[in-house]
């Protein structure tokens, strides 16, 4: 799988720098603080890599969406504070169904901590996405965040945590620093929120191949590897 | 942002795939999710 504008291989987090002909691009809208997009990531990772081989490749663009964009940066309480509050359900209940959302997870290799996530705004980390996409680090910095938020408990809706992680990525943090400060990127965090209702995305991970084809949801890997094989032969 | 000269997308998958939508991501796809 490639990104755009960064360099390495396929399936560790890294890209490749070419932005080669013999890709399909694939345009992926999503959030941190969801669940189905890192799992649905992996699905989608997967069939990547059974599609890819040396005639062929995927060159991948994360763009975002917020699912709740009301939720204050310091949210008081626990992610099932959260939901049961929200939903009106019994926390019973909501733990038996995150339960089952961690179980999911854990099927395609990922170690969801609900217990530890720290509930929070997404709205600057969609900025530094678009910050880390300017400096070919987008994969790097989405999978940082998304391993952040789930499997780590750490706080993505602040700046100094942020700074941190995109540190760790290889982004200079004091440059991030700023950039979030001064919100440099929410332009274009936006405009990838009004492509998405130009689209009618209403719900996320949501897919768009080769800007013909959409696949919504933690689908299973071999609908994505239909869907790129479908793109493919198009251009044949 | 969008072009009205291309053709809107073609959908492909399953339509009950597990997905977000609003903040309650989480809980309604739950039960179809996975099985």
């Amino acid at each position: 799988m490639r990104s755009q504008g960064s360099s390495g291989n396929a399936f560790d987090g890294q890209a490749v720098v070419e932005n080669v002909s013999n890709s399909i691009k694939v345009d992926i809208w999503s959030d941190i603080a969801c669940p189905w997009c890192f799992i649905g990531k992996r699905k989608f990772e997967a069939a990547a890599e059974s599609f890819s081989d040396g005639e062929r490749a995927v060159e991948v663009e994360f763009h975002s969406f917020e699912l709740a964009p009301d939720t204050p940066v310091d949210f008081e309480g626990s992610a099932m504070d959260f939901l049961s509050k929200h939903k009106g359900m019994p926390q019973a209940q909501v733990t038996e169904m995150l339960d089952r959302v961690a179980d999911i997870a854990s099927s395609v290799g990922l170690e969801y901590n609900f217990d530890a996530m720290q509930h929070t705004n997404t709205i600057k980390a969609h900025e530094l996405l678009h910050h880390a996409k300017a400096h070919g680090l987008q994969t790097e910095m989405k999978e940082r965040l998304l391993r952040a938020y789930f499997e780590e408990g750490r706080h993505v809706g602040h700046i100094a945590e942020l700074a941190d992680l995109a540190a760790e990525v290889g982004l200079d943090r004091d440059e991030v620093v700023k950039a979030l400060d001064e919100g440099i990127y929410l332009d274009d965090v936006n405009s990838d929120k009004e492509q998405a209702m130009d689209y009618g995305i209403s719900g996320v991970p949501f897919f768009v191949i080769d800007g013909k084809y959409a696949v919504s949801g933690a689908q299973e890997s071999a609908t994505f590897e239909q869907a790129l094989n479908t793109a493919w032969s198009e251009r044949a | 942002m969008s072009d009205p000269t291309k053709p809107p997308l073609t959908i492909l998958g399953d339509p009950d795939a597990a997905a977000c939508e609003g903040e309650f991501c989480a809980l309604p796809e739950v039960d179809s999710a996975g099985e």
